[in-house]
């Protein structure tokens, strides 16, 4: 019990003071946590709206494959990048293992899926009908897919924070790819495991605290998006 | 514009729904198809405002026998449940012209212009979310109207209003019409409407063209046996 609330109060203090250390660390993750998400958003909201709204030849595999992937394991994905990224591996000669940009790839594997889903779900009961009104109208092709995105954007955007949720949370596809080197590829995650593994439990609950107010902060966001 | 058809054959899962020899709107006239549900009326209009292809068979828009891609600007369909986007009134009406490049002036001249015709200048500023089904059908109605289309689609736009807003429509269409001399061609389940708005009047069943002819003939004298026990027996609401 002394070690809670020992650690507590510990955790208090470096968070009041500013401590260097635990700011970087948070600072790191949400970046390349953000980072992750903005790359994706880029072609798997796309993605989401074209699968959700054409009918084509094995739609129904590509779904389920997407809903299996919404659930990969972030060692998997980790593990994927860890070989691509190795030495040995085909991208080797790019030097990036151990970075935040390999970092940045394993989320990125692992925030896509999520966002296809969720706005493929989105989009698949309105937007025919929404494509319809805006064709009818005048629109062309861009401007009626601008047009499904302004109007499923509570989906879209329930699916970027969705994302962001599971980007920041996971620890395995970082450790793997990032190695959890200090000052470096240390995240939020990462940190609480080896703190916790070397008793500095004030620096474990310190960055727990920030990383429950920051998922508390993204439900809040959800709901809002899902409720409007 | 005048409308023409030939040859239109469409299937769906091998069914077929529509089979149309020939068939030609002609210009400048209230065109009215009647017929019961599954008869092959909407999938005839989607063909014509371009959201269905047809398995067989041609379009042919205009005098100069334009391919749909050619008029695709001056087409505009209203449909029984029009999606109305998540924003104002007036951003609704607006959203045709602004797709045109139309300048803000300009826009916001015909919009209101286009709102007072349908009675609802006061709702301009409005979420289009709160309002009624007739106000909704209004909006849409406006929406393609601002457009000044040369031809008019509409896919039972008054099923389930309420008698001021199916009034506020059909005169509206008909002002319309009068005024610029477009196509209008009016899918509707109600004869009493048919006979209210119609110049011409044709019959679907089967995906097919049962009966043709001005609404005096249609009504007075068909040709039709089909057309006959369909006026006499089964009136459709």
């Amino acid at each position: 019990m002394d070690n809670i609330t020992n650690g507590f109060f510990g955790a208090l203090e470096l968070i009041l003071s500013g401590n260097r250390e635990v700011y970087g660390i948070i600072g790191l993750s949400l970046v390349v946590s953000f980072v992750s998400v903005i790359i994706s958003m880029f072609f798997s909201v796309p993605l989401g709206i074209v699968i959700g709204m054409n009918r084509f030849p094995f739609r129904k595999a590509v779904i389920m494959i997407i809903n299996t992937l919404m659930g990969l394991p972030p060692v998997i994905a980790g593990l994927v990048v860890y070989l691509l990224l190795s030495r040995s591996g085909p991208l080797g000669y790019l030097r990036m293992l151990h970075t935040p940009q390999a970092m940045v790839i394993a989320q990125v594997l692992l925030v896509s899926p999520i966002i296809i889903g969720v706005t493929l779900a989105g989009v698949k009961d309105r937007g025919n009908l929404i494509q319809k009104t805006a064709f009818t109208l005048g629109a062309n092709r861009c401007q009626a897919l601008w047009t499904i995105i302004k109007e499923c954007r509570t989906s879209i955007g329930a699916s970027l924070v969705a994302g962001y949720g599971r980007a920041i949370s996971e620890v395995g596809a970082v450790m793997l790819v990032g190695g959890n080197i200090k000052g470096h590829t240390r995240v939020m995650t990462t940190a609480i495991v080896l703190e916790t593994n070397m008793g500095n439990f004030d620096q474990a609950i310190a960055i727990g605290i920030v990383l429950l107010v920051l998922f508390f902060i993204l439900n809040i966001l959800l709901q809002k998006y899902q409720g409007a | 514009m005048k409308v023409q058809i030939s040859g239109l054959c469409k299937k769906y899962d091998g069914k077929p729904v529509l089979n149309i020899d020939n068939l030609t709107f002609e210009q400048g006239r209230i065109h009215v198809i009647i017929g019961p549900n599954g008869s092959g009326k909407s999938t005839l209009v989607n063909i014509i405002s371009g959201l269905e292809k047809a398995d067989h068979g041609t379009v042919a828009y205009g005098s100069n026998q334009k391919r749909f891609e050619e008029v695709r600007g001056s087409i505009t369909l209203v449909m029984q449940h029009p999606y109305l986007f998540n924003t104002t009134v007036f951003s609704n009406i607006a959203y045709g012209l602004r797709c045109r490049g139309a300048d803000k002036k300009q826009t916001e001249l015909l919009v209101k212009e286009a709102a007072e015709k349908v009675n609802l200048s006061a709702f301009l500023t409005r979420k289009a979310a709160t309002l009624s089904g007739g106000e909704m059908q209004r909006v849409a109605l406006a929406r393609a109207l601002v457009l000044k289309p040369e031809l008019l689609l509409l896919d039972e736009a008054t099923a389930n209003l309420d008698p001021e807003s199916i009034g506020i429509i059909e005169r509206v269409i008909r002002d319309f019409q009068t005024a610029t001399g477009a196509t209008v061609v009016f899918i509707t389940h109600n004869i009493f409407q048919a006979r209210r708005i119609a110049e011409r009047v044709y019959l679907m069943m089967g995906g097919r063209i049962i009966e043709e002819g001005s609404k005096e003939k249609t009504f007075g004298n068909p040709e039709s046996r089909i057309t006959r026990e369909f006026l006499r027996g089964e009136l459709i609401f």
